[in-house]
Formats: structure tokens, sequence, C-alpha cells
């Protein structure tokens, strides 16, 4: 054999070596985060950069299968809180050394209109660094407007970056890029007397001046203060500078540290809006009010602080409406007592407690009540059989004793969840091995017990709570209405369960039980009736093994 | 046999012929009749005829000697006729020679047995789930007879069986493809005397692949089976190597055959389900690895016995 067929045959041989295999097959698949929606069940395949979206048909089968491209290098991922938006924030491929590689990103899919004949939308929002957190505005209705990407104290991946950036996101808008007229998202540094961004809470529109429509504020807890940035304005030309509210004073020796923030949303009456701020190392409470602007001020408001001592350094508060009007309702449980701020003059009233319940949330409005004041339910106290508390915001100046009452519970609890559309909360004891469905009308309190520790989901229609254990495979559907539980199993191993209403319009909903084995499999149920003979369960295979997009 | 006397006597004829007119001009005196022409020793080479199997034969016959001038016999010097020269074709070794039995002229009844190796170079998408490499490879086996011989071009035809196998962990499982293909090549092919011969090969035929995935989520195995019409065509060249000594009156020989050219496969929608064991819930979904064209170059290397 001649030499040229000899290097024929050779380069034969090493072009069979070669391979034009994508890694995406060579990668083991991971869902890196498997999320609920309204309407859909979105996975989140790092490796191949998409999302898996799937919505099911009143017939336990796929009625859609969508892939949705996100960007490489997932960091964070979040639902909204209206439930039809999925937040996808991404690191692209950094540091960059092509042109080919991407840009950090943020992908927001929004499945309000996702049915078999009709896709979900997304939208990419391009940014020059890479951001570690994202925080997205909790408005409901009609769907979230703002998401803010920051560092914060999260460790960087760039060679300088700067802690005090924000990067804010206008949802209703498309992407533009910085040389745009209006670019979106926009970049903002905050101004910084030492702390970073730890925590973002979106307020609801404040009347903060009379003279013009309520605005949305951001307010942004750093280690030592707290800054207000003026969301409405954040892509005007010349934004609004933000307005930063130091929480120590000049002679302390130890910085005060913001822990909470409260927000009276309940009147958008002139002058009415305020914001409240609890620190963790404190016994002070912070309250803001907003006057009109000062002359020469590019804001629409001026705000005011007032501090309050309350005692003890306060675990829990909120804004809550007394017979006697506007409260701050601060629990102390180093003093076993309940302060209550009147905003205006800072006087406090005391009330005492029967435990050192160190939670608190109102449940007014699932409350049956003769009177205009808001009932609040404490709970998480120190004593194991302290349960939970109904506290009574009315009658409360003079008579305080009349205005808690405890409920049965004897455990202590550690998590209150709300059930939609009801009047009962489902409330988790600390030991995990046992739940209680806690009717705020009848005032009762019905135990369920289970035999490990329980994950519970509930239903966003409000009608069942799912409990089940991790890596188990058993699980049961209790319904509020009779509290009957209905025990179901798997062939494989629970890891979650998302509860989640069809796409062919019916009123059936399935439930969605996740099993993270090989490429993602899961196992449907009929929600409504799990145990139904005409919806058996039905199985999901392979769910991220595909062809490589 | 028969024929290649009938020649010896044409050609002792035609000799005879020249002689007797040579003679004529020479002397018109009476003589006798030259004596005929005796058998030779060794078989004089005859036309050329059909090597056995359409191989080439080992080696290529002297040509043949000419026949010495036949000298007329008389008192006067003759004229010796001028020699008559007869071509004739190479020489068809004793081990390759046609073994006639009753049949139309020209049928070779000799056949041909091949294994070998088979490599095809697929770059389609479809293919990556099954393997780390786009190669492809498994054992080839063919049958042939050559069905007709004309002027050093013979066609033959034949069945061949391929299978091959390939495997690979893809996103964490084990997947893999089985091919059985049954082709019918047809082979036309260009002799080159000793040194063996070309030959173009058109196999058209069926091949089955079977697609198998083990996913750690799925009630059982993955696995969908297809008939797919499939073809090859490829050029290539046998070399002679060794010939086997006879038996049963037969001779064979070992070949070494190579060729190459393009396989092609008809696409399949790779599209995965399970069944589950009765009492089970049901799998309603379906793995989509998209489309499957197990195509491309190809190269064989066989070993062929003829015989």
């Amino acid at each position: 054999m001649s030499r040229s067929r000899v290097l024929l045959f050779l380069i034969a041989c090493a072009a069979a070596a070669c391979s034009s295999r994508p890694e995406y097959w060579n990668r083991d698949p991971s869902a890196l985060a498997t999320l609920g929606l309204q309407n859909a069940v979105a996975l989140v395949d790092d490796v191949d950069h998409e999302v898996v979206l799937l919505s099911f048909g009143s017939g336990l089968t796929v009625a859609k299968r969508q892939l949705v491209s996100v960007g490489h290098n997932v960091v964070s991922e979040t639902v909204s809180a209206d439930g039809y938006h999925l937040f996808v924030l991404s690191n692209g491929d950094w540091p960059p050394r092509s042109t080919n590689d991407q840009s950090p990103s943020l992908t927001v899919v929004d499945t309000t209109g996702f049915t078999p004949s009709t896709p979900a939308q997304s939208t990419t929002y391009t940014m020059s660094e890479p951001f570690s957190n994202l925080a997205v505005d909790p408005q409901v209705v009609p769907g979230p407007r703002y998401a803010v990407a920051y560092q914060g104290s999260t460790t960087s991946a760039v060679f300088v970056d700067n802690p005090n950036e924000l990067v804010i996101f206008d949802l209703a808008a498309p992407y533009a890029g910085p040389a745009a007229a209006k670019p979106n998202p926009v970049v903002r540094t905050i101004q910084s007397f030492g702390g970073t961004p730890q925590t973002l809470t979106f307020t609801p529109p404040l009347r903060v001046n009379p003279a013009i429509e309520p605005q949305r504020l951001l307010v942004v807890q750093t280690q030592i203060d707290v800054t207000l940035l003026d969301l409405d304005h954040a892509f005007d030309t010349v934004p609004r500078p933000e307005v930063t509210l130091p929480l120590t004073s000049a002679t302390a020796t130890t910085p005060v540290h913001p822990a909470a923030v409260a927000i009276d949303s309940f009147s958008t009456e002139p002058d009415d809006a305020r914001i409240a701020i609890r620190t963790s190392n404190g016994t002070n409470v912070y309250t803001i009010a907003f006057g009109p602007p000062n002359p020469g001020v590019a804001n629409d408001f001026t705000p005011t602080v007032n501090l309050t001592d309350v005692g003890g350094i306060p675990s829990d508060f909120a804004f809550v409406r007394t017979d006697a009007g506007l409260r701050l309702a601060a629990l102390v449980p180093s003093q076993v007592k309940a302060t209550l701020i009147e905003p205006d003059t800072s006087l406090t009233t005391d009330v005492s407690l029967t435990d050192s319940y160190s939670s608190l949330s109102l449940v007014t409005g699932a409350v049956a009540s003769s009177t205009s004041a808001d009932v609040a339910l404490l709970w998480n106290g120190t004593n194991s059989a302290s349960g939970v508390a109904l506290w009574t915001l009315s009658n409360t100046v003079g008579q305080p004793y009349f205005s808690i009452r405890v409920l049965d519970v004897s455990q202590s609890i550690q998590t209150v969840a709300d059930v939609p559309k009801s009047s009962l909360k489902v409330l988790q004891s600390n030991s995990g091995d046992q739940f209680f469905v806690l009717d705020l009308n009848a005032r009762t309190v019905s135990p369920l017990r289970t035999s490990g520790t329980a994950v519970l989901s509930i239903a966003p229609d409000g009608k069942r709570v799912w409990a089940y254990a991790r890596g188990l495979d058993q699980l049961a559907s209790i319904n509020f209405g009779t509290l009957n539980p209905s025990p179901l199993w798997t062939e494989l191993p629970i890891d979650a369960v998302f509860d989640v209403s069809c796409a062919d319009g019916s009123s059936q909903r399935v439930l969605f039980a996740l099993h993270s084995r090989g490429s993602v499999g899961a196992t449907l149920f009929n929600a409504i009736d799990p145990q139904s003979k005409a919806t058996p369960p039905a199985r999901l295979s392979g769910l991220l093994f595909q062809e490589a997009q | 046999m028969r024929l290649s006397l009938a020649l010896r006597g044409l050609t002792a004829g035609l000799t005879l012929a020249a002689g007797a007119a040579a003679q004529s001009q020479a002397a018109p005196t009476s003589q006798p009749m030259p004596d005929l022409p005796q058998p030779a020793d060794r078989e004089a080479p005859s036309e050329r005829e059909p090597a056995a199997d359409h191989e080439a034969p080992a080696e290529a016959a002297p040509p043949a000697a000419e026949a010495p001038p036949r000298r007329a016999h008389g008192p006067s010097a003759s004229v010796a006729p001028p020699p008559v020269e007869v071509t004739v074709g190479p020489v068809v070794p004793e081990h390759d020679r046609v073994v006639e039995r009753p049949g139309p002229p020209g049928r070779e009844v000799v056949g041909r047995l091949e294994v070998g190796y088979r490599g095809v170079f697929v770059t389609n998408p479809g293919y990556n789930p099954f393997s780390t490499q786009d190669y492809f490879s498994g054992a080839s086996f063919a049958v042939s007879r050559a069905l007709v011989a004309e002027s050093g071009f013979s066609f033959a035809a034949g069945l061949a069986w391929d299978f091959g196998s390939s495997g690979a962990m893809s996103r964490g499982d084990s997947a893999k493809l089985e091919v059985n293909r049954f082709m019918v090549p047809l082979e036309g092919r260009l002799h080159a005397g000793a040194f063996g011969y070309a030959f173009v090969r058109v196999a058209p035929g069926i091949a089955g692949e079977r697609v198998e995935i083990s996913e750690a989520s799925a009630p059982s195995s993955l696995a969908k089976s297809q008939w797919l019409f499939a073809a090859d065509a490829s050029a290539g060249y046998a070399f002679p190597l060794v010939p086997v000594p006879p038996r049963l009156g037969r001779s064979a020989r070992l070949w070494l055959v190579g060729d190459g050219g393009y396989s092609w496969v008809a696409d399949q929608h790779v599209s995965l389900t399970s069944s589950p064991a009765p009492g089970s819930a049901p799998m309603v979904n379906t793995i989509d690895l998209g489309t499957l064209g197990l195509r491309g170059a190809f190269f064989r290397v066989s070993a062929a016995v003829s015989y």
C-alpha cells in the first residue's frame, strides 16, 4: 500500500475520532429549579439554557410543552406574586472572552396567555455586568411592574464591582440598550455611608404628596441605613435623587441594623402615607411620614422621621387600625407585650400578652368582625404550648386583656400560611409532625398529624392543602371543606408538588408531583378528586431528555 | 477441449494449404501429401476463454510458439509457407478454470463469501444521543455469485447482512442504537488479470433500527423499532491473495476487498415512550429526540473466499 493510501486511511481514522456532539449531551440534566405558576410548571434547565414550560389538560395529559431560552449560568429564579410571571436572572458567559459570549441578562416569561394555541411570551433584558440578587415587585394587579437586580454583600464574579449599584427594570416596556433615548433597564448607584443593599421592598402607591398622584417607592435596607428611591421617576432622563435615612445617631458607637419595613397602605388620603422601620439590635421603632418637598429639592416629598422606644427589641410589627385610629403595633417578646405606637405623636400603649409571641399578621379580612378594628394573629411563642392567639384591636386602650384570645393549640407554631379566598389559616408546628387548620370565623383549630416531617403546599384556589415528605413516595390531599385526607402513592420519591389550573379552561386542576430522578419525571393527579377512577394518575418521564436546541 | 482440437485442426489445415500453394508455385512436380501434424505434447493455447469465476488468472500463459514452417518434401528446394500467427488470451490457471456445467454459455457457477468490517461517518444531529463520535461501525457479511461475464467485465449479485450497534451515556441516561441491514448488492467488475479487479457496487435494501434509552424517571426502558429503506453506493477493489488447494473438485482463493462510498438510510423521527407494568400509571408524554438520519460516507474492508 502506497504512502498516500496509508495517509488517507489514517486521516479517515482520525476523522472517526472527531465528534460534533454538543456538550449538552455529556452533562447530566439538572432541573436547577422547578417552579409552579398559576397555569403551568416551569423547569429551569441550565445545561441547555432554557426553561421547559408545561401546561396540562383536564385528562391528565400535557397540553403544551414550550421551550423558552434563558441566559447562560442561571443564578436566580422566582415567580411573581400573581403567579403568571417567571423571572430568571443569568450571569451569561462571564468573563466574556469572545464576541460570541453571552451578556448577563434577566428573562421574564409571561404565562398569562399560555394555552395550547398561544405560546408564553418572554422578554430578555441585557445587562452590562452580572448580579447575584433579584427583587420583584409584589404587585398582583395588573401584575409586576418593576424588578431590581443588585449585588449587595454577595461575592461578585467581576474584577471590580459596585455593591451599591442597582439595575432597575421597567417590565411594562421592552428592552432598550444604554444608547437608546429611554434605556431599559437603568443603572443607579445609591449613596452609601458604609452599607450595601441587603433587602429591597416595593411600596404600593403612596400619597407622599397631596398635590400629585400616589407614587411608588423602593425602600432599600443596608446594614446601617434605609434609602428611599422614587420608582416612578427612575427612568426619567434626569432621575430624582434618592433619600437616605441614617438610623444610627452620631454619638452612638454601635451602628443600628435595619431588620424589617412596614408600610401603611390602608389609605391614600393626603398626608397619610407612612413607613416604619424596626431594627435587629435596637429598641427604637422609626416611623417615616411624608410632607411637601422642601424648596430646591427635586423629589416630590420630604420625609420626616420619628423615633419611638418600645422598651425592647421588637420582633415583628405592622400598621393596624384600632378603634382609636391608626397605630403601629410592635411585638416585644422580651417584655411579653405588644406596644401600640401613635404614628404622629409617638405616644405608646402597652398591651400585655399571655406569651412571648414573636410573629404577627393581620387577619382582619378573614374574620367576621362587628367593628372596623383590625384583628391580628399572634404566633411563634417561646412557650411550647403557646399556640396562637387572636388579638382584636378594638377596646384595646383601657381593656387590653379582653382583646386577646388564645386558641387551643398545644404546640408552638412555627409558620402560618394563608389560605387564599377563605377565612382559614394553616399552622405548622415546630416539630413538623403536626399541622392545624385554623378557622378564624369559627375560632376552631383542627389538628392533622403526619407520620414524619411534612411539607405543606396550599392550592391556589384555596380548596385543599397537599402534604408530603420530601424523598418519600406518599402524599395526601386534605380538603378544607371536610378535612378528609386522601392518601396517594407514587412510584418514585417526591421532591415537590404544584397545584396548577388546566390549560383547556375547565375548572379542573392538576397536581404535578415532581420526581428529580434521571432526566426528571412527574406523576399527575386529578387535584380536585385525586382518587377518581375516571382520571387515574399518569406519569411523565424524561422531561429534560430531549433534542438539543 | 473439443473446441481447441477443432481450432488446431483448422490451423493445420491452413498451414497445409499455404504450403501446398507455395509448393505449386515452386515446381510443377507431383509430390506426396505432407503428414498430418501430430498432437503437441503440451496443450497449445486456444483462443481466449473466460477465466474461472471471472477472477483474473494467476499468471498469463506465454504466447504460443510459432508453428514451424512446413517443408516440402521433394527433390527441389521449396519455399516455407509463412507462419500463421495465432493470438491467444491469458491462460487460466488450473485452479481458476471454469468448471463447466450444463447451462447457458458464459454462466459462471463460482460463488463468493465475504466477511468484513464496515464503518460509516454520521454527522446527523439525531445520532448524538447514541454516540460520542460521529462514527457508526459494525460487521458485514455477504454472499454473491457472478451472473454474466463478457470481455473482462462481469456482473454479480448477492445478499448481504450488516449489523452494528452504538451506545453512549447521554444526559445521565444510557442510550443505545442497533441497526440490522439486509441488502442486495449488485456489482459490476472490471478485471485486471492477476492483479484482481475493480468494482462498482449498488446495494438497495432495508434497515431495522432499534433505539433504547434507560431513563430513571420512566416506568421501564424507552424503546422504539422501525424498518426503513436503505441503500449503499460504493466503488472498490478486490485483490487476490493466495489460492486454496482444490477440494472436492473445486478451487478456491482468498481475497482482500476494500470499498468506500455513501450509505443512506431513510430518516426516522425518534419519539420514545414506555409501556408500564399492569396497574402502574401510564406514561403520557413522549421523549422527542428529533430526526435520526443514519447516513454518510462509509468504508468496508473484507476478506473473501471465492470457490
